[in-house]
């Protein structure tokens, strides 16, 4: 009876760890071969032929929807290229960084390649998530890099991946709105932004003038180190040590409540609006000025999408002290834990080496990270405003590049939106968010 | 031998004719029993059983998951003291509770009422009951998209509603305001929470003997009578049920704040369950997070100690 009692219980604890093994738990170290549940990057079988020597390997990777169908095109190009088949997994926006950190976190090698952001590029790093990629990096490449595409693809002298939407915020104004109100300029300063604002109010042309993405979540953070740059402030000095509650931060911050609710020239609605709502309502005739990543005239003069076709312009972000905006560029990496790196950097170099990058440009409006790939002719035929868009790129500022950036993001939105609901004074919001990223610090020192 | 003829000292009729001994079983009764579990012991020590070992392990460790060179670190009870010393925390217990408390009570209220109204007869009884269970079958993240429609500030149903009816000039933005914003996910809660305790409510309702009420109208009982002295007395043991299942359903909100705010606007939606969802799968912070766990799951059951020992207590019809 014993016996059979212990039979019985090793059968079942054998029963048990199978099914634990198979749960996919737990790091591998990069470069074996994984037995676990994670779908695993498929080997050749048969000996490829010698122009295609990755022929048969698959590729995976993570990404938003293919609306224009680009992705799938270009993918079927390159596996008739190299033999090379790319995976996707397409996942809703916003997703994408808590799938693959998960994906990182049982080893990396879910996902052989990547699009990285830069606020993500140093805890990436330091965490031995991606890949670095000197050895393939071509030399001429070095100094052909725009300098704001190289903060998210360069970290501590080591390249981890090629510049892929190379994107910074532009201020979007609709001309028609403005000539209606009398102005045939966009307001160059922020007085001249809430005056004209408040006239397009009153003589009923729009609602409200604006809407912003100030909803608790990263764009808010994006809109206000925009709009704290354009009062000449700055987050970060360069010892590392934060300044954002300063006089020049906390204006920034007082103007953002008071366009909203003493001049009331914000919807108010933009405390829940991410981009995509600020571009929806830009493009629906709703407001008469925006703040939008990458090339926003694509959208605004797509009649099948847009009810201001031909109406609108950029130009640069009104400011008090100097011109600035946001940058936000992202990098195509490879993954730490991938199986086939040299197959992924071959998907890389042909999706965002210079001539992939010039390709994305001008068939998916994709902002090019190269030099020579702004300067040739056919990119600056295919983006509309292109001198434009240049001109408010070299004004871009960066978001604080640290490993515990998320973390810091989250604390400073619900800051931030402390103030923008008048829950707390600016003042009193930014000089909490002082302290707590400064226990932030000490965690992570 | 003859066929069908049988041997001699066989006995006739016995119940084992060939051995006269009752057939060796390949395995006892509870053996088998065994073995037809096993499959699902499996499945639930799998899915349930190790997953909560593992969580009690991960709330005394450090898994250091963006730090891998350090590995993981036994820590003892510092995720405890730390998520117990976290403002954020106790910020979003605060949140949890007033969801928790006001989604309860008008979730039971208004279930109430429906199962009142459609345990009386009326024309199309059948169909309003049926109704009645469409929000109720809906999952959390399609009732959460619909409310985003239904609350959208400048397309939303609701404001065009408002305003076409007179109650309001002007189109609000609902989920902007720290105070509203959290009342309006209740709303979108009650919606969906609702038709259960109507249901349930429902099936008490109907096996009450009307003997009880027929004889309260011979002693002259009026129908709030009837209600206040009958009904409700014999409804307590489902309402402790329900508050029991409610509590712990709200309690573990998630769905619908991840969908609606993001805890957002300033935090003022933030609930512990998104709290935690935050701390562990943003911020790799499983240890935290699962320590956390624990936390909310020792105030349910405290709870639900309370709410037991409350209507025991007045168990006495």
């Amino acid at each position: 009876m014993k016996r059979k009692l212990v039979s019985d219980l090793l059968l079942l604890l054998f029963a048990f760890t199978l099914l634990s093994a198979c749960s996919g738990q737990g790091a591998q170290p990069a470069g074996s071969v994984g037995e676990g549940g994670d779908k695993e990057t498929e080997q050749p079988e048969a000996k490829p032929a010698d122009d295609k020597p990755f022929a048969g390997v698959v590729l995976r990777t993570i990404s938003g929807p293919d609306e224009t169908g680009y992705w799938g095109k270009l993918n079927k190009e390159f596996e008739d290229k190299t033999g090379i088949k790319i995976e996707v997994d397409t996942v809703p926006y916003g997703q994408q960084q808590q799938k693959l950190v998960n994906s990182f976190l049982s080893g990396g090698s879910t996902y052989d390649l990547f699009v990285m952001d830069v606020i993500d590029l140093p805890q990436y790093v330091e965490a031995g998530w991606v890949e670095p990629v000197d050895q393939w990096i071509q030399e001429e490449w070095k100094t052909d890099l725009l300098p704001f595409a190289q903060s998210a693809v360069v970290y501590k002298d080591k390249w981890y991946g090629l510049p892929w939407a190379s994107e910074w915020k532009s201020f979007v104004y609709n001309k028609e709105m403005l000539k209606k109100a009398g102005y045939d300029r966009p307001p160059a300063n922020w007085d001249d932004f809430i005056k004209v604002s408040k006239e397009l109010q009153d003589k009923g042309i729009v609602k409200y003038a604006s809407t912003w993405s100030w909803l608790q979540g990263e764009a808010l953070i994006c809109d206000f180190v925009a709009i704290a740059a354009s009062k000449g402030a700055v987050f970060f000095d360069d010892s590392g040590q934060p300044k954002f509650n300063d006089e020049k931060s906390v204006e920034a911050l007082q103007m953002m409540v008071d366009m909203l609710h003493k001049y009331k020239i914000v919807d108010p609605a933009s405390l829940t609006f991410s981009e995509s709502n600020v571009s929806n309502a830009m493009q629906a005739g709703d407001i008469a000025f925006e703040l939008s990543w990458g090339i926003p005239q694509v959208g605004l003069n797509d009649e099948k999408q847009s009810k201001v076709v031909g109406q609108t312009e950029v130009a640069r972000m009104p400011y008090s002290v100097k011109a600035a905006t946001i940058s936000g560029p992202m990098a195509y990496s490879i993954s730490s834990g991938s199986k086939n790196k040299e197959a992924a950097w071959e998907y890389i170099k042909f999706l965002a080496g210079p001539d992939g990058a010039k390709r994305a440009a001008v068939e998916n409006g994709v902002f090019p990270g190269w030099k020579s790939v702004i300067g040739s002719t056919e990119v600056k035929a295919a983006i509309p405003g292109l001198e434009e868009l240049l001109e408010q790129g070299e004004t871009a500022v960066n978001r604080p590049q640290v490993p515990w950036y998320h973390e810091w993001s989250s604390m400073m939105q619900v800051e931030l939106q402390n103030a923008l609901t008048q829950k707390k004074s600016p003042k009193q919001a930014l000089d909490d968010a002082m302290d707590k990223t400064l226990k932030l610090m000490k965690e992570n020192e | 031998m003859p066929a069908g003829t049988h041997e001699p000292n066989a006995l006739p009729n016995a119940p084992y004719p060939q051995t006269g001994k009752p057939p060796r079983k390949m395995m006892s009764e509870a053996r088998f029993a065994f073995w037809l579990l096993l499959p699902t012991i499996v499945l639930v020590c799998g899915l349930l059983f190790y997953p909560f070992v593992y969580s009690i392990y991960l709330s005394f460790v450090d898994l250091n998951l963006t730090k891998p060179w350090k590995g993981p670190e036994f820590v003892g009870f510092k995720h405890f003291t730390d998520i117990l010393t976290n403002t954020e925390f106790w910020q979003s217990m605060k949140v949890t509770v007033y969801f928790t408390f006001v989604s309860v009570v008008s979730s039971i209220a208004v279930g109430l009422l429906v199962s009142l109204a459609l345990n009386s007869r009326f024309k199309l009884r059948g169909l309003a009951r049926s109704l009645l269970l469409v929000p109720w079958a809906i999952s959390g993240v399609i009732n959460g998209l619909i409310w985003q429609w239904i609350l959208h500030p400048n397309y939303g149903v609701l404001n065009a509603a408002l305003t076409q009816t007179g109650f309001t000039d002007r189109y609000i933005a609902w989920l902007s305001d720290p105070v509203l914003s959290l009342n309006m996910v209740i709303v979108a809660d009650l919606w969906k929470s609702f038709p259960f305790v109507a249901l349930m409510y429902l099936a008490a309702l109907q096996s009450i003997p009307k003997d009880l009420y027929e004889a309260a109208k011979v002693d002259g009982a009026n129908s709030f009578a009837g209600f206040r002295f009958i009904t409700l007395p014999l409804l307590a043991p489902i309402t402790l049920v329900l508050l029991v299942l409610r509590t712990i359903d709200s309690f573990r909100i998630f769905d619908l704040i991840y969908v609606l705010t993001k805890g957002g606007p300033a935090n003022a939606t933030q609930v512990v369950g998104y709290y935690l969802y935050k701390e562990g799968f943003q911020f790799a912070k499983f240890g935290y997070s699962a320590a956390g766990s624990y936390v909310i799951t020792f105030f349910i059951l405290v709870l639900v100690f309370i709410y037991i020992k409350k209507l025991d207590r007045h168990n006495d019809f």
